[in-house]
């Protein structure tokens, strides 16, 4: 040391503040990029700390130095708008950059390939659109790319498979319509890819992926895969987790996959796999296996009993036949058993649940028989247990009677009988208890679960008293006991619950009166009580179940009258039929639609003739020939009064003619409305750019008329071929429009014609056609029209209907003579602005001059689907339907 | 041949309304109203088939009995339809319920 000269001191002195003040002013070049940064984007409240001070903006939130440089910018749900800036690659020690989660919009920030140690790139959940960039490869060092839930469209570039340190890969969620490389199989250290949730045109699983020896999740699904899996599947030997359901994927599933002994997860739900399920298993680490909704036959594979670690097996809605396998009943770890919708016979393995904490057994719609297995709430952690439309049969397992975990017990349509156990019924988590359609037999207990909401026990043996004590049953919203064998009367505390909706007691044998006092079944929608022996009146407080859309009390001994009261209610479906009623029935039920509601009561009346019901008071008929004869006075001066009005139109019309013809040789104008537009205002705008739509009859226009605001103009072009027809309908067009006036009719404002064509002239209406706002498919063509395409709520829909509704009763009913129109249909009511709804195109019309006229005119006018079955007189259609609408008016 | 061909083809459109299907739905020999009749025969819910795009819990009622309206309206005997005046009626008499339609477009 003592060798070492003060000069050379002095320069290594030196030297080191050379390099000291280059560091910090390095150093400072950052903190103003960041600062930059932050004013870019407008100082996001979760930028606030960055601000100059005498701490280095290392300590900066979101900022990772290294020797002073900063590696890593940490930006996560940092809620920043905006783009990201190309200065950011002043930071050119960036290794880590992070954006995930925030408003970042524009393009893919190409900048980033300035930071040429960039290691880590993760701009997922964002906004960013377009493509990725065809030379993305330029981020050579790249291990791991997010670019996930973004809107990237287009297809993945080939140059994606030359980032030879990609590690992790994930693009899913965006909107790429186009397709995926299979340059992907390149990347040989790839361990994660996920590229669900795609619009991908459709591809198959491109058999390179296979190369991938160290990918472990691989997500591709609901991405529009088809074609089969490649069989070399199994040479992935590092997969853990291979989702690829809700694909089109076709053909076997791969034996090699079951072969893979770190697979964990295997998803193939949803595609039209077909086949077996390979029945050699050797992937004994698989925790969850889901092959539901596959068009997969043949039988469970006994090899799925060596799964020890399986949690969740689904194979419903296959078609998977024979028995399950017996070792599927030990598997220790298994919670879900999901077989519903197959042809799956034999008996249920009996020691299921008993090795395992069972939640979920589902095996509904199969065939299986047997019983239901002892142990399945044996764990104690049993949910539900769901095998209705089975053939199961014998008592059910006491062991369910201690189970309060379960929550629904669905088991109807099989061939239970013997008592439920009485645990049952109280198992504190039940919300549905559906055992219809078995045999079982003994009482109702007083007491049910208080978290029951449903309870259905129809078409058994049930017998006994219907009792209800305490409040257990206060959450009950549907009880149905149809068809037992109960005894009794209706207690008042079933008429206290404030949940029921839906009450059904029919087929029973239920005696004495009704409570007169409904406490509290104001919710109650249904209620049918049918073919027992109750007797006494019908409670007037029945006035107040205003939700009530159906009531049956047929079939029973109900007497006294009907009180007026139940005339307020807006019943569906009313039967008082085959009881001992009398007197006069509510005036609101004198319709066709209620007929059969009232039969069998030897004492009831109406005041109305009626096939079903004597008439109250009978008065003798008057006789109608004067009246008769009244009407066919008046119908003849209409007529009359009408062919004057032809002939005066006709006069008007050649009056105008002459006129024009004097103005302008070529086209003749009539209007039938004051107008301050001529002609030529129409003529001139018959431009292509105006075209809004074409049909068969011709092309329509939308023109701004001269102070009239927009009209919509249909030039009828002349064919010969189709001259006459056209001719036709333009003239019934004119003389029906241009004569009726009514808020729901399209107003025709004038025709203008020469020889070549026809101008039809009408207001023109903004919402366009009906149709266009119901059907999807043709919201999707008409898209590129100015119409904006959002659903039209149910309220407007309704105002809709009842303004067609009252435009066609205007011509059926105020217009004489009466007017059918021929072509009602959905795209021939027009809406205006503010959705009114008005009846165009009258060229199938006729006007009904008198009754049967019509029957020469062609029976095929109309629209397909919209026609009537004309002539068929064979009654096969609707006499099913009795006392059908609600039909509260009077005719 | 009367105005009754008319009543058929509006109920056609009420069921277009209600389910956002459109008139020709279903196969060759089948449509929409041969359909929805079809449903209704068959005792399945109503509910099942209004239109998803719509449906709010506020309007199902309304809309099950508009449906049932245009089953009724498109009948196969002319005479068991009813006549433009009674659909008019039937549809403004259920205008109780509007106010609850009302509320929602203010929303809207």
């Amino acid at each position: 040391m003592s060798e070492i000269t003060p000069i050379v001191l002095l320069i290594h002195f030196l030297t080191l503040i050379h390099f000291l003040h280059a560091n910090s002013q390095f150093h400072d070049q950052e903190q103003a990029v960041l600062l930059r940064l932050k004013q870019h984007w407008q100082n996001p409240l979760s930028l606030e700390q960055w601000t100059p001070s005498n701490s280095s903006h290392c300590t900066w939130p979101g900022v990772v130095c290294t020797d002073n440089y900063i590696t890593q910018l940490i930006l996560d749900n940092k809620n920043i708008s905006g783009t990201i800036p190309p200065f950011l690659s002043d930071l050119k020690n960036l290794t880590f950059l992070n954006f995930s989660n925030n408003n970042i919009i524009g393009k893919f920030p190409v900048v980033v390939y300035n930071l040429s140690k960039l290691e880590i790139l993760d701009l997922s959940q964002n906004y960013i659109v377009g493509t990725i960039p065809d030379d993305i490869d330029c981020l050579a060092r790249l291990s791991y790319l997010n670019l996930c839930v973004n809107n990237f469209t287009g297809s993945i570039p080939a140059a994606i498979g030359r980032i030879p340190e990609l590690r992790t890969l994930y693009l899913h969620d965006n909107l790429f319509e186009g397709t995926f490389p299979p340059e992907i199989g390149n990347l040989s250290k790839l361990e994660e890819l996920y590229m669900a949730h795609n619009g991908f045109s459709p591809s198959r699983l491109h058999s390179s992926f296979t190369q991938l020896k160290k990918l472990k999740m691989l997500w591709i699904s609901g991405a529009n895969l088809i074609g089969e899996i490649p069989q070399m599947i199994g040479e992935m030997v590092a997969l853990e987790h291979l989702d690829l359901s809700s694909n089109k994927l076709t053909g076997n599933i791969p034996g090699s996959l079951f072969m893979l002994m770190n697979l964990r997860v295997l998803w193939l739900y949803k595609n039209k796999l077909s086949g077996e399920i390979p029945r050699a298993v050797e992937a004994l680490n698989l925790t969850s296996v889901d092959l539901s909704e596959n068009h997969l036959t043949g039988t469970i594979p006994v090899d799925f009993g060596k799964l020890d670690k399986l949690s969740g097996l689904s194979l419903f809605s296959n078609q998977l036949s024979g028995e399950i396998p017996e070792g599927i009943g030990r598997l220790p770890a298994l919670k879900d058993f999901k077989l519903f919708s197959n042809n799956l016979s034999g008996s249920i393995p009996p020691y299921l649940g008993r090795y395992s904490a069972l939640e979920r057994f589902e095996v509904c719609s199969n065939r299986l028989t047997g019983n239901l297995p002892e142990y399945l709430c044996h764990g104690g952690s049993l949910i539900g247990v769901v095998a209705f439309d089975n053939k199961l049969g014998g008592e059910l397992p006491k062991s369910l009677e201690n189970c309060s975990s379960l929550v629904i017990v669905s088991i109807s349509n099989n061939a239970f009988f013997g008592n439920i156990p009485v645990g049952l019924w109280t198992a504190l988590n039940l919300q549905l208890l559906m055992i219809s359609d078995n045999l079982f037999t003994g009482e109702l207990p007083n007491e049910v679960s208080t978290s029951l909401s449903r309870l259905e026990i129809s078409n058994n043996k049930f017998s006994g008293s219907i009792s209800i004590e305490g409040n257990s049953w206060r959450n009950l919203e549907v009880f149905n006991a149809s068809n037992n064998q109960f005894t009794g009367t209706i207690p008042l505390e079933l008429t206290a619950l404030p949940n029921m909706t839906v009450l059904l007691l029919d087929k029973n044998q239920l005696t004495g009166a009704l409570p007169s006092d409904i406490i509290s079944l104001k919710s109650l929608t249904t209620l049918n009580l049918s073919q027992n022996q109750l007797s006494g009146q019908i409670p007037e407080k029945f006035g107040f179940l205003t939700d009530l859309v159906k009531l049956d009390l047929s079939d029973n001994q109900f007497s006294g009258k009907i009180p007026p009261q139940l005339g307020h209610l807006r019943l569906v479906f009313l039967n008082l039929s085959s009881n001992n009623l009398m007197g006069k029935i509510p005036t609101e039920y004198e319709d066709a639609a209620y007929a059969t509601s009232f039969l069998n009561n030897p004492g009831l009346c109406t005041r109305r003739s009626s096939l079903y019901l004597k008439v109250c008071n009978s008065r003798p008929q008057k006789s109608s020939k004067t009246s008769t004869q009244f009407l066919a006075l008046i119908l003849s001066t209409l007529f009359a009064a009408f062919l004057l009005a032809l002939l005066f139109a006709f006069i008007m019309i050649r009056v105008h003619r002459k006129r024009h013809h004097k103005l302008d040789s070529e086209w003749k104008f009539i209007n039938f409305h004051k107008l301050n537009f001529t002609e030529s205002n129409i003529v001139s705008g018959l431009k292509e750019s105006n075209l809004i739509g074409s049909g068969g009859s011709g092309k329509v226009y939308r023109v701004a008329a001269n102070g009239f605001g927009d009209v919509a103009v249909k030039r009828i072009t002349n064919n010969r071929n189709s001259h006459q027809k056209l001719e036709k309908e333009f003239l019934a067009e004119i003389e029906i429009l241009g004569t009726i006036r009514h808020l729901n009719i399209v107003k025709l404002l004038c025709c203008i014609s020469n020889d070549n064509s026809k101008l039809l002239v009408y207001e023109y209406m903004e919402k366009r056609s009906l149709d266009q706002w119901l059907h999807s498919e043709r919201k999707a063509k008409s898209a590129s029209a100015s119409v904006n395409h959002v659903a039209v709520d149910w309220s407007k829909r309704l105002q809709i209907a009842v303004g067609a509704a009252q435009g066609l009763c205007y011509m059926h009913h105020d217009c004489s003579p009466p007017i059918v129109h021929r072509d009602v249909k959905s795209s021939n009511i027009l809406l205006d602005s503010e959705f009114n709804a008005k009846i165009a195109d009258f060229g199938l019309a006729r006007m009904l001059v008198k009754q049967g006229e019509l029957a020469t005119v062609s029976a095929v006018a109309g629209s397909l689907g919209y026609i009537a079955p004309g002539n068929k007189r064979k009654r096969h259609h609707f006499c099913a339907f009795v006392s059908f609408p609600s039909f509260s008016t009077t005719k | 041949m009367n105005e009754k061909i008319d009543v058929y083809s509006f109920g056609v459109v009420l069921l277009e309304l209600t389910t956002g299907k459109a008139a020709n739905y279903g196969d060759e020999d089948t449509c929409l109203a041969k359909w929805a009749w079809r449903h209704m025969q068959e005792g399945k819910p109503i509910v099942d088939v209004l239109d998803e795009e719509v449906k709010e819990p506020c309007y199902v009622d309304e809309m099950r009995d508009v449906f049932k309206l245009g089953v009724l309206c498109t009948s196969m005997l002319p005479s068991e339809r009813p006549n433009m005046k009674e659909v008019v009626q039937i549809l403004l008499g259920r205008n109780r319920r509007w106010v609850c339609g009302r509320k929602n477009m203010r929303h809207a």
